[in-house]
């Protein structure tokens, strides 16, 4: 009863951590894979202590290969999406990166949706 | 080059992607982006062999600032054997894999990529990450059948595994910490052999792979991993896994370092020949005593590079790593058929057998005699009279399995037929060593490496 | 005077892994083991009163003396994204041993003879 209580309060604040963590890797330190894993505790924590299942496990498997997908073509024409290349004055602001951004936003949502995807299945019969 | 091996990892993680309802597509997407690989990676070694080596720079990143990837001759001969060895694997086990194919299939192209980075590259790091690689794909390959043995071989390795990846790491946080590099052709520049902490930091390094392919002191998980893992699996970890371990200690010792006699290794590699060969014998189940006899062969290969005989070690190293596949997955046709090997495997089995205790025309009593008599040249003995018996010794085990399998009807697999044809292609002694012997000049010339790679 | 402290977390992460018997304890020491091996390879490149490595001012000369060695950091984030991975499959592991053989302790679990 008491965590119930509790959790409904952080669990917002944990999610918005997360995403901060993210989008200013290139500037703290941070970045896809430690913003994504801060992320995954907090749906971790909506599946155990509130026992809500928030997504399914159809709709992981489709993050997963949407992210994945997402950076292999990063990877091979990343080259051709460079309009925020970087100005003085955008140095310490979001757009300092050239496509640093998406390549962690990417990375986020590969790794929320394998991390849990490995909660799930460890977890099993409520 | 670089297609060789960005392909597999492609289809790897296509496969963790997308779901497939077909089983045919993943069966054929594996073995042909295997053998396409394995293509390019021969088309580029027979460049490397006629104009000499190639570098690669990943992202355009110059020398060493960058991450190099470096075919000479001796990583493409052991690139090509290693792509070989597991696309026959690859095909083998899709005829004893029913279930789950899709999850086998990412596994085993991670292992083949991790074990494909390693031979390549010419960093220290990004060969600690593609070591991580092929060990974990290996953990999951090793429990895939979920039985008893599996599970509890599949944690055995998993412990044994980390302590020497954390060993690794640590040698390697200490030499970026005394020399200031990660490039191993910058290292060769900048190494002073003189300085005693440079050499307990290689010291640790060594001690990390020479757990790794299990010799004397540090045998005692091999057996049980081996054991509990289905027979392909087993294959890959002799063919391919203990290969590329042994890449890395011949790497480290003959081009890093420069050093050509290491008298502890080879009174370990005495001991692990002498302890395989008679733990062999007392066996009653036929993995184990395969998995004792390998440990045996595995001192004969050390005791060959640690004494400065590098052509003899090399033939000894090829013969092992194709004739153990090829024992492994003969065994293996003893599932299929409920307790009876089949004919033409059986054949392959006693033409295997007998090439590794060393029956002339065979090709491993030819690299075996170039052994001994290569000790006898450099006045060593008693290692050379050890030698000759415990190969008499290989003969007992060997013949022990034979009597204990039953022969039962023929059909054609044709991944043990190609293995076969290759064992007796083997036994031209005169024209693998001509190969052999032009690999030995290139390993031998270190300043020549570092040339190639940081330019002149 | 940090490196000390690092080596001494690994001892301790060691001891966990090769002494205790229960199999989830071995892997607590494990996770132990690998976050000492993250701190050794930060301590590496520290610089006393050093500024972080992004490019802020415009005095090149003072970024280059007192700046903390990049290096390292990026050779740890690759470290933990691996031990995060070996240590999920360990305790997939554990979970699946507990289900066949119903008991933790590492003595118990040896169906392999030999």
């Amino acid at each position: 009863m008491l965590e119930k209580t509790t959790s409904k309060l952080f669990i917002l604040f944990i999610i918005i951590f997360g995403l901060n963590m993210t989008i200013f890797g290139h500037l703290t330190p941070g970045g896809g894979f430690q913003g994504g894993a801060i992320i995954a505790t907090g749906v971790a924590a909506i599946f155990i202590v509130l026992r809500v299942k928030f997504w399914n496990e159809k709709t992981l498997n489709l993050m997963k290969a949407f992210g994945g997908f997402g950076i292999a073509f990063l990877i091979f024409f990343g080259y051709m999406f460079r309009p925020f290349y970087i100005e003085s004055q955008n140095l310490h602001k979001i757009w300092g990166g050239d496509y640093l951004l998406f390549l962690n936003i990417f990375c986020a949502i590969v790794v929320v949706s394998s991390l849990v995807l490995i909660i799930y299945s460890m977890v099993e019969n409520e | 080059m670089i297609a060789a091996y960005s392909i597999p990892l492609l289809i790897s993680t296509c496969f963790m992607l997308v779901i497939f309802k077909n089983e045919k597509i993943i069966k054929t997407l594996v073995i042909l982006s295997i053998f396409i690989s394995f293509c390019f990676l021969i088309v580029s070694s027979l460049d490397v062999f006629n104009y000499g080596t190639e570098t690669f720079a990943v992202s355009n990143w110059e020398a060493p600032f960058g991450i190099i990837l470096v075919l000479d001759k001796f990583s493409s001969t052991i690139a090509s054997l290693i792509l070989f060895l597991s696309l026959m694997i690859a095909i083998f086990s899709f005829h004893i894999v029913k279930e789950r194919v899709k999850e086998f299939s990412t596994l085993l192209l991670l292992g083949v990529v991790g074990s494909l980075g390693i031979v390549i590259t010419g960093d220290i790091f990004n060969m600690f990450v593609f070591t991580e690689i092929m060990n974990i794909a290996t953990y999951a390959l090793t429990a895939f059948n979920m039985k008893k043995e599996g599970l509890e071989a599949a944690f055995k390795y998993l412990i044994v595994g980390s302590i020497t990846a954390t060993l690794m790491l640590i040698s390697i946080s200490l030499l970026y910490s005394n020399l200031g590099t990660l490039n191993i052709a910058d290292i060769i520049n900048k190494i002073n052999l003189g300085d005693k902490s440079v050499n307990t930091i290689f010291l640790m390094f060594l001690l990390s792979f020479c757990i790794k392919i299990a010799v004397f002191p540090f045998y005692i998980w091999k057996p049980d991993v081996i054991t509990g893992s289905l027979e392909p699996i087993a294959a890959f970890f002799i063919g391919v896994v203990t290969t590329t371990s042994i890449y890395v200690i011949i790497r480290v010792l003959y081009t890093i370092l420069g050093v050509y006699y290491l008298p502890w290794l080879s009174i370990l590699a005495i001991f692990s020949m002498i302890i395989g060969a008679f733990l062999a014998i007392l066996q009653d189940d036929i993995k184990r005593i395969l998995a004792y006899g390998s440990i045996s062969q595995l001192g004969y290969i050390l005791l060959a590079f640690s004494s400065g005989l590098v052509f003899q070690g090399l033939y000894h190293l090829v013969n092992n790593a194709v004739i153990e596949t090829l024992l492994f997955l003969s065994i293996g046709t003893m599932t299929l058929h409920k307790n009876k090997i089949e004919k033409i495997s059986m054949y392959g089995f006693l033409l295997g057998a007998l090439s590794l205790t060393g029956i002339p025309p065979l090709g491993g009593f030819f690299s075996k005699f170039f052994i001994i008599t290569g000790l006898l040249e450099n006045n060593f003995f008693i290692y050379a009279v050890v030698s000759s018996f415990i190969s008499i010794i290989t003969l007992l085990y060997y013949m022990k399995i034979y009597f204990m399998i039953k022969k039962g009807e023929k059909k054609n697999y044709w991944p043990i037929i190609i293995l076969v044809i290759f064992v007796l292609l083997l036994s031209l002694a005169s024209i693998w060593s001509q190969i052999f012997k032009g690999i030995e000049v290139d390993l031998l010339a270190r300043n020549k490496y570092v040339s190639e790679v940081l330019g002149p | 005077m940090m490196h000390i402290f690092a080596i001494a977390i690994i001892a301790v992460g060691l001891y966990g892994v090769l002494f205790k018997t229960n199999i989830i304890k071995k892997v607590m020491g494990l996770s132990v083991m690998t976050n000492g091996i993250n701190l050794l390879l930060i301590v590496i490149g520290y610089k006393p009163d050093g500024i972080i490595p992004i490019i802020s001012t415009d005095n090149i000369d003072y970024f280059l003396k007192s700046a903390v060695d990049p290096i390292p950091q990026a050779l740890v984030l690759t470290s933990i994204v691996i031990n995060v991975s070996v240590s999920a499959f360990a305790l997939v592991l554990c979970y699946r041993i507990f289900k066949k053989f119903n008991t933790l302790n590492i003595k118990k679990i040896s169906s392999l003879r030999g």
